[in-house]
């Protein structure tokens, strides 16, 4: 009677360690992540992007027009992206990550031709929780596609920086700006 | 010679071979699905588009640090040109429209900027739309921004569709000169 | 502790003696598992070519690449189980037609293949390859038309599915009748061919009438009742409080995500690829006493064309019964007892197998998706180019050291049984004795 307790009870602890395994295995990654420091340039094929900075507020202004206000707030981050390969490339879909939570930027992001740079915001409209952590995330992605190659950039908020920033920012006004093509030296 | 060296062998062998029509299956992929250029001569009129389009020549390409319009001159960028080229084309009776590259010897390419992009108009209508003259041909302009270090090495126009599979190459419309 | 020691035993055994098998029978497997992935391969890129052509004709290229799959597994597991010595360890007669025809095996083994690979998605996932690789061979244009053949939506598609479903299987029965009237060859192979074509369609359109049904019951009235128990354990469960609804959400996406899908890849598909291999070994079982009795295996069902009987009716109606219920015995039934088989041996021979499929399909997976990772992120022509390379090396790794395992593992239970059945041969002998 005890032996086939015992028997039993490791058919189910080996079924359970396999089952475990093939959990943590999880599922077959399409994107190959890639971590960039900010400031750094990160490439994708044939362009690079640098985070410069970011700033939140609740009046967003694009190009000194008023685009609107938020219930929540709106983070901008200014980046810059430079094209010293051959080709653009049009594929591009700039995200967020925070919290386990992942968000799309308000507009599609500007990839510059071949030989010129452009310095940009890309805006996107958070709850004050997900200021902390929040990651950039691109990825070059075409209609078919198999495996991506992704940059991920952490912006670098703590929770203390973000406290003291949503302490002073929370109801400013956030200019951005959708940037101008010049050449890349 | 005995048996099991044998058995390796004939894997060793089954491994190659397979491994040859692999690569020259995947090969044949590479190439049909990657465009290679060859040049017209100047200013001679071709069809850019592999599976059809028009007879287009590219009648001039220059490039101008100022853009001329109607509402006035638009300086480039610092460092940057725009570069103009005039395209000669016999459009079909349903009409036409072309979207061309500006393709230099390093591989860079470049997509032509769009009429919105600079205020006022220009003499000579952007893009391909114009309906056929007396002789059958149109002329249009295409423009191009391009940086400084380009305008030397500037070969023509192509057309690029990136749907196309085929291993015929591409012509490139090399301007008259 | 007992059952630690003997999982131990089992994990040596098994571990060891898959590695000796798969080192002495390597270079033969490697040949076989080369030409069985480019025979796969080469019809899987048929099937994406012509669909211009015809969706049915893809449908029938794709089906005839999952036969030459099937045939790869058919004859690397006879390999691996020659060299253990299986066949000499089973007592079915000398002459097994298991033994000599291929045909006759995939037959038999044709309809547990694919509908593992139905379980786990493959059939899906090949013909969802279909539509990539069509894609990526002509490009991707507004023009060119989507794979909506393979679905047929609307009344006209459904019946025309129907159509070709009864007809492949009136076929199939009419060239099996040929078969056995001349032994000719080639035609259980052509049988084997349309019986596979026959079992994609099944398949595929089943997923497809099981969906429609779905959405159709959700159209019905009657489907408000349904949730009727939800509200009331909501209501029941609101009183204490609790957000009931939340918590068995929560339930069902623990279970759903990752319980099931762990238990289907971990659990039951090795079980089921040990069941396979069974019926490729050769173990047409009613019970398992019944292996051992007589050395003489229990045969299940009638042999096809030899009802006699007196009256001309009731052999019409038993030849009508076996025209249909033919496959009952020649497929389901062998499945099931294969099944009843490998399920029967043990727990720590269980937990032992279970381990090393796992670890084996583990490390097969990590090593594509490392090399994956160091190729780093490309569009998908690039994939398109170097994916079929790597899917080589891996297969040509993975391949043949599963088959090794799944003929040990039936060896062992081969050996498991032997051992019992020796302890119970015994007993009732001393038994005997004794009342004597």
């Amino acid at each position: 009677m005890n032996r086939r307790w015992a028997g039993g009870l490791i058919a189910v602890l080996a079924c359970l360690a396999m089952i475990g395994l093939h959990t943590w295995l999880g599922e077959t990654p399409r994107e190959h992540t890639t971590r960039v420091a900010l400031g750094k340039p990160g490439r994708l094929y044939d362009s690079t992007i640098t985070v410069n900075s970011s700033t939140i507020g609740q009046a967003l202004y694009s190009d000194n027009l008023f685009v609107g206000r938020s219930g929540v707030i709106f983070l901008a981050v200014n980046v810059t992206i430079a094209t010293d390969g051959t080709r653009r490339s049009l594929d591009w879909t700039v995200g967020g990550e925070s919290n386990g939570r992942s968000f799309a930027a308000r507009d599609p992001i500007t990839v510059p031709e071949p030989g010129f740079r452009i310095t940009q915001d890309v805006v996107f409209e958070i709850s004050p929780d997900d200021l902390a952590g929040f990651t950039l995330t691109v990825l070059d992605r075409a209609p078919i596609y198999a495996y991506d190659p992704q940059l991920e950039i952490d912006l670098g908020v703590t929770p203390d920086a973000a406290a003291q920033s949503l302490e002073k920012d929370r109801y400013a006004v956030v200019r951005t700006t959708r940037g101008r093509v010049e050449v890349d030296r | 010679m005995n048996a099991r060296t044998r058995q390796w062998m004939v894997a060793g062998a089954v491994f190659l071979a397979v491994l040859a029509v692999t690569v020259g299956w995947v090969g044949y992929l590479h190439a049909r699905s990657t465009p290679h250029w060859q040049q017209t001569a100047p200013g001679a009129w071709a069809d850019p588009l592999p599976e059809g389009g028009m007879p287009m020549r590219v009648a001039s390409l220059t490039t101008t640090p100022m853009l001329i319009t109607d509402r006035g001159d638009q300086p480039a960028p610092a460092g940057a040109l725009w570069a103009i080229a005039v395209i000669d084309y016999r459009p079909p009776a349903e009409g036409s429209y072309c979207a061309l590259i500006l393709l230099a010897a390093d591989g860079r390419r470049w997509s032509g900027v769009s009429p919105l992009d600079y205020s006022g108009k220009r003499a000579l209508d952007s893009g391909c739309g114009s309906p056929a003259g007396a002789d059958g041909t149109a002329r249009g302009e295409l423009i191009y921004l391009i940086p400084e270090d380009g305008a030397g090495s500037l070969a023509g126009l192509a057309g690029v569709v990136s749907a196309y599979r085929g291993t015929a190459p591409h012509p490139v419309l090399t301007p008259a000169r | 502790m007992e059952a630690v020691r003997s999982l131990a035993g089992s994990l040596n055994h098994l571990v060891t003696t898959t590695a000796v098998v798969w080192w002495r029978t390597l270079p033969r497997l490697l040949v076989v598992v080369l030409l069985g992935w480019l025979g796969y391969r080469v019809f899987a890129q048929l099937a994406a070519l012509v669909v211009d052509v015809s969706a049915w004709l893809s449908l029938l290229m794709l089906s005839l690449g999952f036969v030459v799959r099937l045939s790869t597994i058919i004859v690397g597991l006879r390999i691996t189980g020659q060299e253990l010595q299986i066949r000499q360890a089973l007592p079915l007669p000398e002459e097994d037609p298991r033994d000599t025809s291929i045909s006759h095996l995939l037959s038999l083994t044709l309809l547990p293949f694919l509908g593992i690979y139905a379980v786990f998605d493959v059939v899906t996932d090949a013909a969802n390859d279909i539509q990539i690789n069509y894609y990526v061979f002509g490009g991707l244009t507004f023009e060119r038309p989507v794979l909506a053949q393979l679905n047929p939506q609307g009344t006209v598609g459904a019946w025309v599915l129907v159509g070709v479903i009864v007809g492949l299987y009136v076929v199939r029965r009419l060239i099996d009748r040929w078969f056995e009237r001349t032994g000719f060859r080639p035609l259980g192979l052509l049988a084997a061919l349309v019986e596979g074509f026959f079992m994609l369609i099944v398949l595929m359109s089943g997923r497809q009438l099981l969906v429609r049904l779905g959405n159709w019951v959700d159209e019905r009235a009657f489907r408000v009742w349904l949730d009727y128990p939800s509200w009331g354990l909501q209501q029941l469960f609101a009183g204490l409080g609790i957000d009931i609804s939340d918590v068995l959400a929560q339930l069902g996406a623990l279970w759903w995500d990752v319980i099931w899908p762990g238990v289907t890849a971990m659990v039951v598909e090795p079980m089921l690829w040990l069941a396979l291999a069974a019926l490729v070994f050769g173990s047409q079982v009613v019970s398992i006493a019944d292996l051992w009795r007589q050395g003489e295996p229990v045969g299940v069902g009638v042999r096809r064309g030899r009802v006699e009987v007196g009256d001309r009716e009731r052999g019409l109606a038993l030849g009508v019964q076996e025209a249909f219920f033919g496959d009952l015995n020649d497929k389901y039934l062998p499945t099931w007892q294969s099944l009843r088989l490998v399920l029967g041996v043990g727990p720590a021979f269980f937990a032992a197998f279970i381990v090393c499929y796992g670890v084996l399909s583990t490390g097969e997976e990590l090593l594509r998706r490392g090399l994956d990772s160091l190729l780093g992120g490309h569009p998908a022509p690039f994939w398109a180019v170097a994916g079929p390379p790597i899917d080589l090396v891996v297969t040509a790794l993975a391949e043949p050291l599963r088959w090794a395992l799944l003929a040990t593992a039936f060896h062992a239970c081969l050996g498991h049984f032997a051992a019992h059945a020796g302890a119970e041969a015994e007993a009732p002998t001393t038994l005997a004795e004794e009342a004597r």
